[in-house]
């Protein structure tokens, strides 16, 4: 953190700030609308979170999204061909090989990894959540 | 070919080109100025400070270490995959030794009852709040749902 205790966010203008406040906004509703749904966790991870970690289609998403998070090209356009290599590749190498039923498992994903299921199953998901925009073709 | 034959090729060298326009995307303005102001030095601090003020870093930690203890606790492959995303998240390589000190603490957190439950979530949530790297892994893809 900067050292001016008076101002330790001298970096940030406030157009900055705003955008950081939208985003620990996110967090609050997000964090909201779980927990008035679900106030256990435990019945969360009954009800959604066990599935979506056993969903293919929600796993490929998760996998899609840090792989664009860790774009070093923001600014450069994303071919669906480079992102599925990308992705295909973060599927049958991972950083840590922990056990055999996930290497199985993320070895599946990537056999059904078609440009149709990259579309439908993350391109078109993740426009429609405002994180990537479409700029030409079909 | 068929998809399990060996040698198969990678599902990135199988399309075929049908023709036609060639789409591209970018990441989306508001995600480009969020990663943009994310590199500023006392962003992360600033955020961090935000959630930690209003005492909901606190709560929001908490809740999600404890669905993390609960997701490891249904079963092996929840627990395997919500370990392996994490370290996906974090960019988190294991040494050959944590891999094989794993097993115990997942054996640890199955055996665990719903005291103990709340009590480690608790302390995690704790310890969390002190990790300002590990919260700069998790913020930029949180923080773009809804933005």
């Amino acid at each position: 953190m900067a050292e001016n205790s008076k101002n330790p966010f001298i970096d940030l203008a406030q157009e900055d700030k705003d955008v950081l406040d939208k985003c620990a906004l996110n967090y609050l509703m997000s964090y909201y609308g779980i927990t008035v749904k679900y106030p256990n966790p435990k019945k969360y991870v009954k009800e959604e979170a066990s599935k979506l970690l056993s969903s293919d289609k929600e796993i490929l998403k998760m996998i899609s999204l840090l792989s664009i998070q860790n774009n070093r090209a923001p600014d450069k356009p994303i071919k669906p061909e480079d992102l599925k290599k990308t992705i295909s590749d973060k599927l049958t190498t991972p950083l840590n090989e922990i056990s055999e039923q996930i290497t199985t498992q993320m070895s599946n994903i990537e056999k059904a990894l078609s440009s149709r299921a990259l579309n439908e199953k993350v391109l078109e998901k993740l426009e429609e959540e405002g994180i990537l925009k479409h700029l030409q073709g079909n | 070919m068929f998809p399990s034959s060996p040698g198969r090729k990678p599902s990135y060298e199988l399309d075929e080109d049908h023709g036609g326009k060639r789409s591209i995307y970018f990441i989306s303005d508001e995600i480009h100025q969020l990663k943009q102001i994310l590199k500023k030095p006392t962003a992360i601090d600033y955020l961090h400070t935000k959630l930690l003020k209003n005492g909901y870093l606190q709560k929001i930690l908490k809740y999600v270490m404890k669905a993390f203890l609960y997701l490891v606790k249904s079963s092996d492959l929840n627990s395997w995959q919500a370990f392996n995303m994490s370290f996906e998240i974090m960019d988190y390589k294991l040494t050959p030794k944590d891999k094989n000190y794993l097993p115990l603490p997942i054996n640890a957190i199955k055996k665990s009852d719903d005291e103990q439950i709340e009590r480690m979530s608790e302390d995690a949530a704790e310890g969390m709040m002190k990790e300002k790297e590990m919260f700069s892994k998790i913020v930029p893809l949180f923080g773009y749902v809804h933005l």
